[in-house]
């Protein structure tokens, strides 16, 4: 690159071959809204009642606190994927457990979020297609998203992004008439506990944030991406928050906790005249787009974190034997749909996500605290780092 | 004596007229070696003329089907023929009234340059000297048939190069203009021109497609698709990554934005590099029609191409799976039309879409006298009568009839045509797994579009990656007082395209 260029051709140049805070922003609004419009409303309003949307707002120190956590020891070594990064951290036993921790977690979310999707197809949209064909169609588009390179997968969040956040906009601001505000009084009617539990519950998803370290050496400018990825936290928080307090509001507290898919139900009850009616259609896509997205993003960071360990140089050799393990996985995760909430409980859920993501970060981060500490305190008593 | 021999050192009578080449000679004379070399490299060719200028020469060599017979009588054997009456010792290129005298470094580029046109003199002392006498018979410039407009320059390319170099020149009167020519195709030798403005283009594209152009391996170049092929990043993708034109003015503005030009000998169609997808719906009468109208008809020119892709798809997918979501007076509509229809919608509109792009290939094939008349005749009947015969909808025949129709409203006939085949994969695609087929491979368009690059530019520039300010530049167009800079997603050396405002306040006071 020359030096002699403008600014906005090297800015634009860049733009071209990496990820920007743009493309973290909306990674991060459209992963964790995701996640939400499938299952945390129902159970946050399970646990936090018509407080929910409350539930979401207390939570957002706590999606703060993950982003930051993600960002810190991802910026302690930019350029280095995750298994290098936390080997660097934690040792090469420490380091390897942590990055296979994360790539079970990229895995097992993945069979979570493709399997819950595929249930909903089966149950309103396609009811004689075998679960096995919808589970194997979404797995091969995610297979051939996180086969491109991260830059051009991650690329496609800035097109269909959008389309997700205004499908689910539309939604809200159709069913609006249809709300009773009344409802969601009094606030903390049930007291302090089920607030905290429900702000438990909505926490413990603030954590698909973790693709964040996977895909580190492709981000542009560290600092702006950090700030990017805590707005896209907030944003996606923000509006969770807006999607329970409507499905309280619309479907009444027992209805908002006993349907599958809040924002489903309420796009069903849509009738703005006589043009507006019924926008099924719009929710299933916002939540089918944003979960194509979300499910080959992890995919991708899976192949990612695995061939930073093995040290292998190209990480698509990896993604379709991680497919098919993810199609594999997403048939036996469960049952049925009744299975699968009974894990996403937070009863259930919060040791597993414990045990797997919060205990390896937390090591990470203390880890890479250490070491910064340490290589600081190093140079400050090297006489030719003072000279 | 000086006489005229055709191939084989026969004598050969010149039909121009103008009796320089008709006096009678020997019927044999000693050909030097020079000269019987490439005479034997050309095969001895009919049209090859090889005219003494004297007993000991020197020699004019031309093939008169292409050079300029006249030129070559009035300006290089007439003034040779004078000045060797004149009795000058030497008789060579300063005599000669042609403007390009150049010397030849062997028999080899002899021969090429005669393949264009060119005459070769060679002296008594075997010296080579090409004379530029180049005349081939084409067509006048006329309206580029493609690209037409209501208010837009009625000239278009030839397929004479030098026609086209000279519109182009007649339009960017600034030396900053580069022109470089290769060769292309080993053996028809075609002339390819790449065309770019030195103080804007982005050294690394152009080093790239300098890079592409060299790599060119082929016996033969006709047209410049065949360029094309070579020259862009995914052949095999259905979207085109350069910019085909006809138009001057086009390729005009786009090397001012810092974009290069490749204009190839011997067809009208220019190709323009790098491009990005909104691009290709752009219209050149876009930037001379006034803003708001043709931002509007941009966003339209955007959503007809959203539908001729998804259209048929959506109507499939929502019939077979998803009626609940369309309005209850509509489905019953729908129902109702479809009674008694005995294939599934997914057929109908497979059916139907054949049908369509059957009597579109056949308009096109077809002389064009009749071309229309049969489309339209056939489109008419043969929808009639499927509907009178119970085998399509009438709701089908309608949403084909949009399709068709926003399809015809993309202004490059290769993008159209790769909406033509994608739409076929969303229609399957809705009528298998409805809803969830078509978000699938509308995702996989996505990713493959956001892959695809235009010699290293991501193809939806500016929208992903994301560069708001470049919008002006393919969304909506701002007034051209407001436009100061070039799109950067094309990476020039020069972002800047104006220092400021042209437009000043005041004005009638």
């Amino acid at each position: 690159m020359s030096l002699r260029e403008p600014a906005g051709v090297i800015e634009h140049r860049l733009l071209g071959h990496g990820l920007t805070s743009s493309i973290i922003f909306w990674l991060a609004l459209v992963d964790r809204l995701t996640v939400n419009l499938a299952l945390v409303p129902t159970l946050t309003a399970t646990r936090a009642g018509r407080d929910a949307w409350l539930a979401f707002l207390a939570s957002i120190p706590a999606a703060l606190a993950v982003g930051w956590i993600m960002a810190y020891v991802t910026r302690a070594a930019p350029g280095e994927g995750l298994a290098r990064q936390a080997q660097r951290a934690l040792g090469p036993i420490g380091g390897t457990l942590v990055a296979l921790a994360f790539t079970w977690s990229y895995l097992h979310l993945t069979f979570l979020m493709v399997r819950e999707y595929a249930e909903v197809i089966v149950t309103v949209g396609l009811p004689n297609t075998p679960l096995v064909v919808i589970v194997s169609t979404v797995v091969l588009v995610a297979y051939v998203m996180a086969l491109q390179d991260t830059p051009a997968m991650a690329r496609t969040v800035l097109i269909l992004g959008p389309i997700v956040i205004l499908a689910v906009v539309s939604v809200l601001a159709s069913v609006a008439p249809q709300a009773d505000l009344a409802i969601l009084r009094p606030v903390l009617g049930g007291g302090w506990s089920p607030l905290a539990s429900g702000v438990l519950s909505a926490s413990i998803w603030h954590s698909v944030v973790y693709f964040y370290p996977a895909v580190s050496p492709s981000i542009v400018d560290h600092a702006r991406a950090t700030r990017a990825l805590l707005g896209g936290l907030i944003c996606a928080t923000l509006l969770s928050a807006a999607l329970s307090a409507e499905a309280v509001a619309v479907l009444g507290p027992l209805g908002a906790v006993r349907h599958q898919f809040p924002l489903y139900q309420m796009a069903r009850l849509v009738m703005v005249g006589e043009l507006v009616q019924r926008l099924d259609l719009l929710a299933l896509a916002a939540w089918g787009l944003g979960l194509l997205v979300g499910a080959s993003l992890h995919l991708h960071a899976a192949a990612l974190c695995l061939a930073d360990l093995v040290d292998l140089r190209d990480h698509r050799l990896l993604v379709k034997s991680l497919a098919l393990l993810v199609a594999v996985g997403a048939m036996l995760v469960g049952h049925n749909v009744m299975e699968l909430r009974e894990f996403t409980d937070v009863r259930t859920l919060l040791p597993y996500v414990a045990l797997h993501l919060w205990v390896p970060t937390a090591t990470w981060a203390l880890g890479t605290r250490a070491r910064l500490k340490q290589s600081s305190t190093g140079r400050a008593h090297d006489p030719g780092e003072a000279r | 004596m000086a006489a005229r021999l055709g191939a084989g050192g026969h004598p050969v009578h010149a039909r121009n007229g103008s009796g320089l080449f008709e006096k009678p000679g020997p019927a044999t004379l000693s050909l030097p070696d020079a000269v019987d070399r490439i005479r034997q490299a050309l095969g001895s060719p009919p049209d090859l003329v090889i005219r003494p200028l004297g007993p000991e020469g020197p020699w004019v060599l031309f093939l008169h089907s292409l050079a300029d017979v006249r030129l070559v009588a009035d300006a290089v054997v007439r003034p040779l023929l004078t000045a060797s009456g004149d009795g000058r010792a030497s008789v060579g290129p300063d005599s000669i009234e042609v403007p390009n005298v150049d010397p030849v470094k062997d028999e080899q580029t002899a021969v090429r340059q005669l393949l264009d046109g060119h005459t070769i003199l060679v002296e008594r002392d075997g010296a080579l000297w090409t004379l530029t006498t180049a005349k081939r018979p084409g067509r006048a410039v006329e309206e580029p048939s493609n690209e037409t407009g209501i208010r837009v320059p009625r000239e278009g390319f030839t397929e004479e190069l030098e026609v086209s170099i000279a519109l182009i020149r007649a339009r960017l009167r600034h030396p900053g203009l580069r022109l470089e020519e290769r060769r292309c195709g080993t053996r028809t030798g075609t002339r390819v021109i790449l065309a770019y403005m030195e103080d804007i283009i982005d050294p690394e594209i152009l080093s790239t497609v300098r890079q592409r152009l060299d790599r060119i391996q082929l016996d033969g170049v006709l047209e410049s698709g065949y360029v094309e092929e070579f020259i862009e990043d995914a052949p095999f993708s259905p979207f085109p990554q350069v910019l085909r034109t006809e138009r001057p003015d086009v390729v005009v503005a786009n090397l001012l934005e810092g974009r290069f030009a490749i204009l190839v000998d011997g067809t009208p169609f220019a190709l323009i590099g790098p491009v990005v997808l909104p691009q290709m719906l752009l219209s050149a009468e876009d930037y001379y029609e006034r803003t708001v109208l043709t931002s509007w008809v941009r966003w339209l020119r955007f959503a007809a191409f959203v539908i001729s892709l998804t259209l048929p798809g959506l109507y499939v997918a929502v019939t077979s799976f998803h009626p609940e979501v369309i309005p209850t007076p509509l489905l019953f509509s729908i129902a109702g039309a479809r009674e008694g229809i005995p294939f599934p919608p997914l057929v109908e509109a497979i059916l139907m879409e054949l049908q369509f792009e059957m009597l579109r290939e056949a308009g096109l094939r077809l002389p064009r006298t009749v071309g229309p008349a049969i489309s339209i005749v056939g489109a008419l009947v043969l929808g009639e009568a499927a509907f009178r015969a119970n085998i399509v909808s009438p709701a089908m025949v309608i949403v084909v009839a949009m399709t068709g129709i926003a399809s015809f409203t993309a202004p490059l006939f290769s993008i159209a045509m790769a909406a033509r085949l994608l739409r076929f994969a969303f229609t399957i695609a809705g009528g298998v797994f409805g809803l969830l087929g078509l978000q699938a491979v509308g995702v996989l368009l996505v990713v493959h579009l956001c892959a695809l690059r235009s010699f290293g530019v991501p193809y939806l520039s500016p929208m992903a990656p994301l560069r708001v300010r470049d919008w002006s530049h393919v969304v909506a167009r701002p007034p051209w007082w407001a436009t100061r800079t070039r799109p950067a997603f094309v990476l020039p050396k020069d972002l800047m395209r104006a220092p400021s405002s042209g437009r000043r306040g005041g004005g009638h006071r």
